[in-house]
């Protein structure tokens, strides 16, 4: 009596309509900056026409030319190479910073979301006190007094960062604590760490990982920002928030000294912003998330 | 050809999906209807037939992306062709829509006497006349004038509905659309709207198009019934003689895919699969796929509906060939089941004056169960029947550990499960594996982010009974799944499907009492009936004892042995389902019974009763 066909499955009545090239061209042009800065960083020394490092006194700082297709610093340095130099701290800084951020975000998130109670309490008001203060004021504070230049910054990052991962997350267990199939692995016997880490984890990684690639975004564009203030990277070391300091003073003379690393900067944050959208959608419309 | 004579004329409506690329997707085609001045047609269909689509096209509110071509003449003027402007004043004073969900129909942050107001934007009167207006209309859907100044979420799903209608009425519409207007309620509440929303008709005269998915509902309420399949027109004619004497194949089916609430059946007669796509079978008889009496001219090309005596029609080649044998099938299923008189059988479950209250200790405290006694028999099964807040899905939370009751014991097998949290490892163990259960939604019900194969793997982990494939082959085989399902993700099911993979995850840890809470409820009436027939054959086969807590009184005639009634968090009524039903002891059992639609028409004067108590 109770067979049942094994058809195509019913999808979906009405697919989202047009734009399909819309939505494509800025994903592979995303997809070409970040490979682009990868690539930098990866091959580095291979691939940079100059040594990054090495001064040029004699002809000081000039506009670009066929030597040097981006001109040179104050002090004679190849920009080029020190862009592609750059990429290294512009890529395992921010890449520290959120998947740090988003590591303490997630154990802390899914431990309030889902246990709940007098843990979820205790988490938030910790969340609500690291909301309260400044972030970026903090960091300034904290590294200009202990010191402890790149590796201090990317920690004091990680940890404020940290809050609004967690909240994100905590929202998203929390949405996923009273769906039924939660309930069916409850009154399976399944223990808690298993239901955690199996059947609600991957209902909440789509936004984890999209979060993640908005964090690099802004852990980029917060480390730069922290290198410009000299509080970052030590001087002298290629990094692109730093060159924007250390070139505005050339502006007049070789321009891009200062804007391409400015550029780099605003590409590469945009980039992966765009690059984690997109991972969101695909993700929740292979049928984990909604 | 114009024909002024009727309201509505709509013909060869097809709608479709325009996608990337310039092709488009058929959703509905060819479809023709009409309603008179006065007359209540009814749009019947399950999940993807297109009804609802339909409803919209007609008021051109038809999603982006969607398309309907066609002529809809309403009183001779053709509405595909009005511009938008133009098209504007049509809606809400012409042409009224009434939608199913009363909790997000109205706009939450205005007072129900606004939205009431809303709707008659083109009548100049002043404030005062307005709000009198609001006020008298109101009074039309039965409604105290107070609610006027309520905001609808202080109001109940019932009162919602009304207030929803009246707004659907502000405007004085010639034709109403009403889609599933009744769905989303509670039995008793649904009945009251329906008969309010006829009254209505019947006092303005007014055309009705009530498109829904229950049939019941459509005989009761319809003059005339358009039967659409995955997005076709199947049959064509008179509620009663359609009800009578179905002239598809669908139609039959569907009419035995349907409980009786009246008599018991040995198994319901259902229609093998479920809906397709409609694009995937335009080309063909769209319902050959699953018809028992399919041949090779059935898929020669789409059938025409063909016209028959008495205003009839039908979209069937075959009928006249099949017409007696789909005669004597329904006269074979009419034959009831001899119920058998089981005796008593020891407990399994007892729950013994449990109470529950939510949010205790804080000015919205309210009690969900007050000293509720229940007994579930080894190898029984027990029905909870009851409308939306009377505490049944609370009972069931408890009996699993998903809740902890305040006050009562509940014992199940020798372990006491009233505190779930005090059991040892080993009771925990053993009682988890006793009882189990299937959820109402099969969306969410199991994990979109696994297999269906992971799923049952963990549930047979969980028992400590071997993970191999083909113990998840034999589960799937159990509850009619082909094994290749295992590979299959939640999101490529059908809602039958995965409601059948919930029924196979639970049974991985063998239990022997399964808690249904609304099983069935979500699910397309033919393959509610294949879902139904399934619960039969595995209680015969493993003896299982079954809580089947449901609000369908047919439903629970099909399944269940004995039969409590909750009313606001009480049992007010136990016995054996057919004496509870046919013989009704208690006065809320008897107005549940009495409010289940049935061939009668609906009484145009049926009493209006509103608590008046939510109003305040």
């Amino acid at each position: 009596m109770a067979e049942i066909q094994v058809a195509t499955p019913t999808t979906r009545s009405v697919p989202r309509q047009g734009g399909r090239w819309i939505n494509t061209i800025p994903i592979a042009l995303s997809l070409l900056v970040i490979g682009v800065v990868v690539a930098f960083a990866v091959l580095g020394e291979l691939i940079a026409p100059r040594n990054p490092n090495q001064q040029n006194l004699f002809i000081g700082a000039v506009a670009p030319n066929d030597e040097f297709l981006l001109g040179t610093d104050q002090i004679g340095r190849d920009i080029l190479s020190r862009i592609i130099a750059g990429a290294r701290t512009a890529l395992v800084g921010p890449m520290l910073v959120a998947v740090g951020g988003m590591t303490i975000g997630t154990m802390l998130g899914m431990l309030g979301g889902y246990i709940g109670g007098r843990l979820d309490a205790l988490i938030m008001r910790w969340v609500d006190l690291m909301y309260s203060l400044p972030a970026l004021l903090i960091a300034i504070v904290v590294i200009g007094v202990i010191g402890g230049g790149y590796v201090m910054a990317v920690l004091v990052l990680i940890i404020l960062f940290s809050p609004a991962d967690t909240r994100i997350v905590r929202a998203e267990a929390l949405r996923q604590r009273p769906l039924p199939y939660i309930e069916a692995a409850l009154t399976l016997g399944v223990p808690t760490w298993r239901i955690m880490f199996v059947h609600v984890f991957p209902n909440v990684l789509p936004v984890v990982v999209s979060y993640v690639f908005l964090d690099f975004a802004f852990g980029l564009v917060s480390l730069s920002g922290l290198s410009f203030l000299g509080l970052g990277v030590p001087p002298g070391t290629p990094d692109w928030g730093r060159m924007l300091f250390e070139n505005r003073t050339v502006l007049f003379v070789n321009p891009l000294a200062a804007i391409a690393p400015g550029l780099m900067i605003v590409a590469a944050a945009a980039s992966m912003n765009i690059l984690g959208d997109w991972l969101y959608e695909r993700f929740a419309s292979s049928g984990a998330g909604r | 050809m114009t024909d002024a004579g009727h309201l509505l004329n709509v013909l060869d409506l097809d709608i479709d999906v325009l996608l990337p690329g310039g092709r488009t997707r058929s959703i509905v085609s060819s479809l023709n209807l009409r309603v008179d001045q006065g007359e209540t047609i009814g749009i019947v269909g399950e999940s993807g037939s297109g009804k609802s689509l339909t409803a919209r096209s007609l008021l051109r509110l038809l999603p982006r992306g969607v398309r309907a071509t066609g002529r809809a003449e309403f009183a001779g003027t053709d509405l595909f062709r009005l511009s938008e402007r133009s098209m504007a004043p049509y809606r809400g004073s012409r042409l009224s829509l009434l939608l199913q969900d009363p909790f997000t129909m109205l706009n939450p942050v205005l007072h129900c006497g606004t939205q009431i107001e809303e709707g008659m934007h083109d009548q100049v009167m002043s404030r005062e006349e307005r709000r009198a207006e609001a006020v008298r209309r109101l009074a039309e859907v039965g409604l105290p004038q107070q609610v006027a100044g309520r905001y609808p979420f202080q109001l109940s799903g019932g009162m919602r509905q009304r207030v929803a209608l009246a707004a659907a009425l502000a405007g004085n519409p010639e034709l109403l659309i009403a889609d599933e207007p009744s769905t989303a309620l509670d039995v008793t509440t649904q009945a009251e709207i329906l008969a309010l929303l006829k009254k209505v008709q019947n006092d303005r005269r007014m055309g009705l198009i009530l498109i829904t998915h229950d049939l019941r509902v459509a005989f009761s309420a319809c003059d005339r019934i358009y039967v659409l399949y995955a997005g076709g027109l199947m049959e064509v004619g008179d509620a009663a003689e359609l009800e009578s004497h179905p002239l598809h194949p669908y139609t039959l089916g569907l009419l035995l895919s349907e409980p009786p609430v009246d008599r018991r059946l040995s198994a319901l007669v259902a229609i093998p699969g479920s809906v397709p796509p409609a694009d995937e079978v335009a080309h063909i008889c769209r319902f050959a796929p699953r018809c028992r009496w399919a041949r090779e001219q059935c898929t020669n090309g789409p059938p025409p509906l063909v016209s028959r005596p008495d205003d009839r029609a039908t979209a069937c080649v075959r009928i006249d060939e099949i017409d007696a044998e789909m005669v004597a099938l329904r006269r074979a299923v009419v034959e009831p089941a001899a119920v058998t008189a089981l005796p008593q059988p020891d407990a399994l479950v007892q729950v013994h004056a449990v109470d529950k209250v939510f949010d205790r200790g804080t000015t919205r405290a309210h009690p969900a169960l007050k000293g509720v006694s229940l007994s579930i028999g080894d190898g029984e099964s027990v029905g909870l029947v009851g409308e939306s807040g009377s505490g049944k899905t609370t009972l069931a939370r408890c009996l699993l550990g998903l809740e902890q009751p305040d006050a009562g014991e509940i014992r199940i097998a020798d372990i006491d499960a009233s505190r779930y949290d005090r059991l040892g490892t080993r009771d925990l163990r053993r009682l988890r594996r006793m009882i189990q259960v299937v959820f109402q939604d099969p969306y969410s019900s199991l994990n979109p982010a696994h297999r269906v194969g992971f799923a049952l793997e963990e549930a047979l982990r969980m028992a400590g009974r071997g993970e191999s494939e083909a113990t998840v082959a034999s589960l799937l085989e159990r509850v009619g799944l082909p094994a290749s399902f295992a590979s299959r993700r939640p999101i490529a099911l059908s809602g039958g499907e995965r409601q059948r993979v919930a029924i196979a995850r639970a049974l991985a840890v063998l239990p022997r009492i399964l808690v249904c809470d609304e099983p069935v409820s979500a699910l397309d009436v033919s393959v509610q009936a294949q879902v139904l027939n399934l619960f039969a054959r595995l209680r015969a086969e493993l003896g299982l004892s079954y809580l089947f807590i449901t609000h369908d009184l047919a439903v629970v005639r099909q399944v269940v042995d004995r039969v409590y009634v909750l009313y606001r968090g009480e049992i007010v009524e136990e016995g054996p389902v057919a004496r509870v039903l046919d013989a009704p002891q208690h006065a809320y059992t008897r107005r549940l019974i009495e409010s289940v639609p049935s061939g009668q028409k609906v009484v145009a004067a049926a009493s209006v009763d509103v608590d008046v108590e939510a109003v305040g």
